[in-house]
């Protein structure tokens, strides 16, 4: 992200994580291409069993193969914009703040940033069989008041990102009571 | 008989290449502009790339072999006199 000029580090700043989604939530998305690439084959199979004229036709297998283009090209395009909204959905944790990057479809993007010293409270929780197995999930950050909590959605070893969170925002306050005295 | 030419139906392909087109290009401006300049964003663009040229030189194997001159009879009679069987 050329995180460094995302964030713009202050001099005692350090970045203590980069977290994503867990793989697994894009390998569902890479799975529904895979099954949306297969329907094509099956439906030439069945053509060529059913219907041969219409592979072979002077007029309807040039428009076949132009929606088999359009298609396939589509599809393609569609995955890749799924693999960019997962690839540039990002959380940085720093020693003093968390950033929020979200991608959300090809035209919308918000970077967000929360002071760890304003946080209250951190709850991570993983809901679901297979969540539970690759051991991924949510992450909440509550500051005071009716701000808006910060939510890492799906991402890998929640629990331990809550405690390395609350480790941080110890650290953090007291620094700020140091410096304050 | 009214007839229309197949290469007609070229037309809203190329609409399609053009959406195609486009949206690749914003998806790799995004991935270029705020992806981290790693290793992954650079395999991830050639891999788009790279199947992206495979489709369309597969399409345009394919459409190239056919008479894009052939017409399509669409049943209708272009005299009016006929549609009265004059």
């Amino acid at each position: 992200m050329h995180l460094g000029s995302l964030i713009k580090q202050k001099s005692y700043e350090r970045i203590v994580a980069l977290l994503r989604r867990h793989p697994f939530v894009f390998l569902k998305d890479a799975a529904l291409f895979l099954l949306l690439a297969a329907i094509p084959i099956g439906i030439y199979y069945a053509l060529r069993s059913q219907a041969p004229d219409l592979l072979a036709g002077p007029v309807s297998a040039p428009l076949l193969g132009l929606l088999a283009s359009t298609y396939a090209l589509g599809i393609w395009v569609f995955f890749f914009t799924q693999f960019v909204d997962y690839y540039l959905d990002a959380w940085i944790l720093t020693n003093d703040r968390i950033v929020n990057v979200e991608q959300q479809g090809l035209f919308s993007r918000t970077v967000s940033e929360l002071d760890l010293y304003k946080i209250q409270d951190v709850t991570s929780e993983v809901h679901g069989a297979i969540p539970t197995l690759f051991n991924y999930g949510n992450v909440h950050i509550q500051t005071a008041g009716e701000e808006k909590r910060f939510v890492f959605e799906q991402v890998p070893n929640p629990h331990e990102i809550r405690k390395q969170i609350m480790d941080l925002v110890d650290e953090d306050r007291k620094h700020h009571s140091q410096a304050a005295t | 008989m009214f007839s229309i030419p197949l290469s007609i139906f070229l037309i809203p392909y190329a609409l399609v290449l053009f959406v195609f087109a486009l949206f690749s290009l914003i998806n790799l401006f995004h991935l270029v502009k705020f992806g981290e300049g790693i290793f992954p964003d650079f395999i991830a663009t050639a891999a788009y790339l790279g199947v992206a040229t495979l489709i369309l030189f597969v399409s345009w194997q394919y459409l190239s072999g056919f008479n894009w001159k052939e017409t399509i009879d669409l049943g209708l009679p272009t005299d009016v006199n006929q549609l009265f069987g004059q």
